[in-house]
């Protein structure tokens, strides 16, 4: 996993899901951190990525529209994407896989509840030896 | 009534424990703290599938003393920007928590953006509920707001 693009608009969660990724070992990868879901189709188009990690309720583009701009398009549609939100419920649930998301984890995340999530899209090489 | 007590009080606790591993009990609801000029108050809206808003207000000096846990940080390194970011964060995972309990699973809910209060925590003359929390010696509190809300 070479880069993973994180949108929320909360620094303070965007700095939980990075600890988390760090505990997991996963500290090779470059993280990028954007506020909204625009920001982080502008990044996603910039480079390759490997992982989108958004929130679902945030200003400008909300996550759910993100979303579908991502499955839209042909060049990014195969990337997962994983929700991390607070308010999913089994029916949001339900309609994100539907929309094509890979995972949904309700805040706040943990490591165990994400390495869950993500670990089949990992290679060992995305884990480093320090990962605690 | 006494599902919805539940409901909240449910949502803060394991909200504020799980994210921050800071303990929190019930506080006692006749000795819920003034709205002191150094409180916070945060609050989100509810937008469907009923109206309504919640609101958290705490002291600064919790309001540090949570921030520092969650950052990792000693107090004095907190800043304002953090301290208002986590309290957003924080009442945004207790209202998912909150409507999830009360809803039903079919029901999916649509909140607003959580926004920092710069006046009292509470407004009079609006249906509302108040619940009282403590964290070691600090107590802080979260209001219900809305008669959609509070006749669910």
């Amino acid at each position: 996993m070479k880069r993973i693009v994180i949108a929320d608009d909360s620094a303070t969660a965007r700095m939980f899901i990075r600890r988390c990724l760090e505990i997991l070992g996963i500290d090779n990868a470059a993280i990028i951190e954007v506020t909204n879901g625009k920001e982080a189709l502008a990044k996603i188009k910039e480079a390759a990525t490997d992982l989108v990690i958004t929130d679902l309720n945030m200003p400008v583009m909300d996550g759910e529209t993100l979303i579908k701009w991502l499955k839209a398009n042909p060049k990014l549609s195969q990337i997962p994407v994983l929700v991390i939100s607070s308010a999913g419920n089994p029916t949001k649930e339900a309609e994100l896989i539907k929309l094509g998301v890979t995972a949904v984890l309700s805040k706040p995340v943990s490591p165990p509840a994400l390495m869950d999530k993500i670990a089949p899209l990992l290679t060992p090489a995305d884990i480093s030896h320090n990962g605690r | 009534m006494e599902r919805y007590d539940r409901a909240i009080r449910s949502a803060v606790i394991n909200s504020v424990e799980n994210m921050l591993f800071i303990e929190v009990l019930p506080g006692d609801e006749q000795r819920s703290p003034p709205n002191e000029p150094d409180r916070l108050t945060v609050s989100i809206l509810i937008h469907a599938p009923v109206l309504g808003e919640l609101r958290l207000s705490m002291p600064e000096s919790l309001a540090t003393r949570i921030t520092a846990a969650a950052y990792c940080l000693p107090a004095k390194e907190v800043t304002d920007e953090m301290r208002s970011d986590t309290l957003a964060e924080i009442i945004n995972i207790i209202a998912g928590r909150f409507l999830n309990e009360i809803l039903d699973d079919d029901q999916s809910f649509q909140l607003g953006l959580p926004q920092i209060e710069s006046g009292p925590s509470i407004d009079q003359g609006v249906e509302q509920q108040k619940w009282t929390f403590l964290s070691d010696a600090d107590a802080f509190t979260v209001v219900a707001i809305g008669s959609d809300l509070l006749r669910r």
